[in-house]
């Protein structure tokens, strides 16, 4: 596999079947063509219509099934379906735990914004979460900073989501001879231009057709579409989850059998192996992700070159960096699959640095970790991703807009029970779907974002349906795209309703409104495409970074601005200031402490339950040191 | 509907309307709602996090084998799945026995940003 893709992703383990392939292909097409012909339907239903009303929030007319499936659909990101089964697969059942707080986030994400969100956003007319708190607290700098606040952080999220769809949509259309015919001339065509030669074929391609496709219909048919949309692929998930539990399950002998099979198993060891060919083949030739037996029986798997220098290192044989297999019975499992004619001597182990050789540790909290003796899970970051989840999900701007855009409090009564009953279709399935992978996969450590691909094309093999591999794959895939259809809009709406029509050209016709907002949303996507045409590092890092980011500015100002009459206007600016700063500060922490990107667990706690409690202290002590806010004001938003 | 929330007396005092005299009978039924919703999500933390961190960390036996139920860890089962069933039975009588439904007010005009169709 040439290019971007084949640098950390091994050949075999990416290449589905020739029925696999051409599901996929089948699927994907279908898809697209369904997406574009809701938004061609969502494009019909502006007419008539103010034009931003309807663009950017769907004239506050969303039903049932559309509220609570376009609200569970953005929620579930492509973080759901890759990073969320690659932990489950890492460190077990401890991830029930570390996911647990979803059981109650549709209450508390829709129960506490949703009924005051909206009635406050049609008492102010406000289309967009800054314009919301510009005119709640009738100040304009208020507006100014949340703008501010929300395309920042809210771009990080966009480059992460278009990397993760492109990644995924290669994985899809791995071995279909069109593609492969496309990625070759690609290859030529791009080599010389400055910044995209730089990307490899395969991504390129990839990246483009998603990037247009999501970009184009999210333009085209705005708020509504995205909804429609966010709604198939809701549905797509959800159909997604159920069989690949149900083939799953079905492959192991049943949840029992694989848990008591589970208990059995200790975590691999990574470390370094010295290769020498036993055959014609030559050393060079081996791949990541190949397996190799080694000179004591037992099975290593490439994870690239080692970096380490071995001194007695005789000739013909090649140092690599290996995952080793502890268990017997996965040891067994792969042995037909190791590359014939090489043999691994090991040269160097390293064990987890919590669980090495401990059976039961997959069962049981904190779960192993490689990295970390205190284990994956320990109390205190259990307890903070309870109030993460519920919490900074709460405070995200794209679900309060989807908040403000709902029909009537029934439509909203609904939709929490159908939002409950969606989450815990997929969230809890994916803790036993991703644990019984241990026993079907093994070495998927070496590449484990790669689960889901893995695992849809395996089950789907081994029970002979191997044309399902393309639904499967497609969940991931509407996941992806769910969230970036709303991050997208959610940016345009920043720039061209906050921005350009508040501050700049209040009198601006309908004409001129309707071709800014489409020529933001493509503009805007465009440049973070072009900034993800080489990914930068840390990027799954920064989606946390910020998500807790907005979670921090809006939450708390947001909740208080909904329930607290007596919030002032200076209180909501300094209280967003101080959550955003709130996490810079702890990720400049994290940064000196660790040496790399990422957060700084202050006592163990997650920068987003600190950010929660400074505040709070913030706005409380701002908004009582200074007169009350003005009688109209609080009649017109408290006096219903 | 709308009969059903009539308008509030007029508060004397901007202190006043801050201090709930004046406010609307929606507003407080969104609010009493908060607070049990609220109440709910400490319930189920504490419920989550004290039957996991008494369990959870359990080692397993001499031979690796644990104790199961339904298939799962029995700590899961129960400081996750019973949990979590219990959390969606609670939403499902939140949500349609318990919240209120309320008139929400027409989309307010805003003279300063509605566009129109000749304006520049």
């Amino acid at each position: 596999m040439p290019g971007f893709l084949s640098s950390f992703v091994p050949g075999p383990l990416l290449a589905m079947s020739g029925a696999a392939s051409n599901s996929a292909l089948i699927s994907f097409a279908i898809y697209i063509a369904l997406v574009f012909v809701i938004a061609g339907m969502a494009n019909r239903l502006q007419k008539g219509k103010s034009f931003v009303g309807e663009y950017f929030l769907g004239s506050r007319g969303i039903g049932l099934w559309a509220f609570a499936l376009t609200y569970a659909a953005t929620a579930a990101s492509g973080g759901s379906f890759m990073g969320f089964p690659a932990l489950i697969y890492t460190h077990g059942w401890s991830l029930a735990w570390w996911i647990s707080g979803y059981m109650i986030v549709p209450l508390v994400a829709l129960g506490l914004f949703a009924k005051r969100i909206n009635q406050v956003g049609r008492l102010a007319g406000a289309i967009t979460v800054p314009e919301l708190l510009r005119k709640r607290f009738a100040n304009p700098y208020v507006g100014y900073v949340a703008t501010a606040l929300v395309v920042f952080f809210m771009f990080f999220y966009l480059l992460a989501q278009f990397k993760a769809g492109a990644e995924i949509m290669a994985t899809l259309m791995d071995g279909v001879p069109v593609y492969e015919a496309a990625t070759g001339w690609i290859a030529a065509a791009k080599e010389g231009i400055p910044w995209v030669g730089q990307a490899s074929a395969d991504y390129l391609l990839c990246l483009v057709i998603f990037a247009v496709a999501v970009i184009l219909y999210t333009a085209y048919g705005g708020f509504r579409a995205v909804v429609w949309t966010d709604v198939m692929q809701g549905i797509v998930m959800g159909i997604g989850v159920v069989i690949l539990l149900v083939l799953t399950l079905n492959q192991v002998g049943g949840l029992k059998k694989a848990t008591e099979t589970l208990a059995e198993m200790t975590p691999p060891e990574f470390g370094t192996v010295l290769i020498r060919s036993t055959g014609e083949g030559a050393v060079a030739d081996l791949q990541v992700g190949d397996w190799v037996e080694t000179d004591e029986g037992g099975m290593v798997r490439i994870t690239g070159a080692s970096n380490v220098e071995v001194s007695d290192q005789p000739d013909g044989h090649e140092s690599r960096g290996m995952l080793l297999l502890t268990n017997p019975s996965e040891i067994e499992k792969v042995r037909e699959r190791a590359v014939p004619g090489f043999v691994a001597r090991i040269t160097s182990r390293e064990p987890y640095a919590h669980g090495a050789g401990e059976k039961g540790v997959y069962l049981t909290a904190p779960g192993p970790s490689k990295t970390s003796s205190m284990g994956f899970l320990p109390v205190a970051l259990a307890m903070s991703f309870f109030v993460f989840w519920n919490f900074s999900g709460a405070g995200q701007p794209s679900y309060m807009v989807r908040q403000m855009a709902f029909r009537d409090t029934r439509v909203l009564r609904r939709s929490i029970v159908l939002v409950a009953l969606f989450f815990s279709l997929i969230y809890f399935p994916l803790v036993v779907i991703f644990t019984s992978a241990r026993l079907l996969l093994p070495g998927m450590e070496v590449y484990p974002d790669r689960i889901m691909p893995e695992m849809a094309s395996h089950v789907t093999e081994l029970a002979g349906v191997p044309w399902l591999a393309g639904l499967l794959v497609a969940a991931p895939f509407a996941a992806v795209m769910s969230s970036v259809d709303s991050f997208l809009l959610l940016v345009a709406s920043g720039v061209v309703r906050d921005i350009y029509q508040d501050s700049i050209n209040p009198d601006a016709s309908e004409d001129r409104m309707r071709k800014l907002s489409h020529a933001v949303t493509v503009i805007v996507g465009f440049l973070a495409v072009l900034v993800v045409l080489n990914p930068p590092p840390y990027l799954q890092t920064l989606i946390v970074f910020a998500s807790g980011g907005l979670g921090a500015s809006f939450l708390m100002p947001i909740v208080l601005a909904l329930y607290w009459p007596r919030m002032t206007s200076d209180g909501a600016l300094f209280g967003m200031i101080s959550g955003a700063l709130t996490i810079l500060v702890l990720y400049f922490a994290g940064y000196i402490a660790n040496g790399s990107f990422g957060e700084y667990n202050l006592l163990g706690l997650h920068p987003i339950v600190w950010s929660m409690f400074i505040t709070a202290i913030v706005i409380f002590s701002v908004s009582l040191a200074q007169r009350p806010p003005d009688k109209a004001l609080v009649e017109k938003y408290f006096g219903r | 509907m709308a009969d059903d929330f009539p308008a509030p007396p007029e508060p004397d005092s901007p202190e006043d309307a801050t201090r709930g005299e004046g406010l609307g009978r929606s507003f407080r039924q969104a609010r009493k709602e908060m607070w049990v919703m609220l109440g709910a999500w400490i319930v189920f933390f504490l419920w989550v996090t004290i039957s996991c961190a008494r369990t959870a960390f359990a080692e397993p036996g001499e031979h690796g084998e644990i104790t199961t139920f339904l298939g799962m860890p029995s700590w899961v089962a129960t400081g996750i799945a019973i949990p979590w069933v219990a959390a969606n039975l609670f939403i499902i009588w939140f949500a349609l026995g318990f919240m209120k439904d309320t008139p929400l007010p027409a989309d307010e005009p805003d003279p300063e940003l509605e566009t129109s169709p000749t304006a520049e």
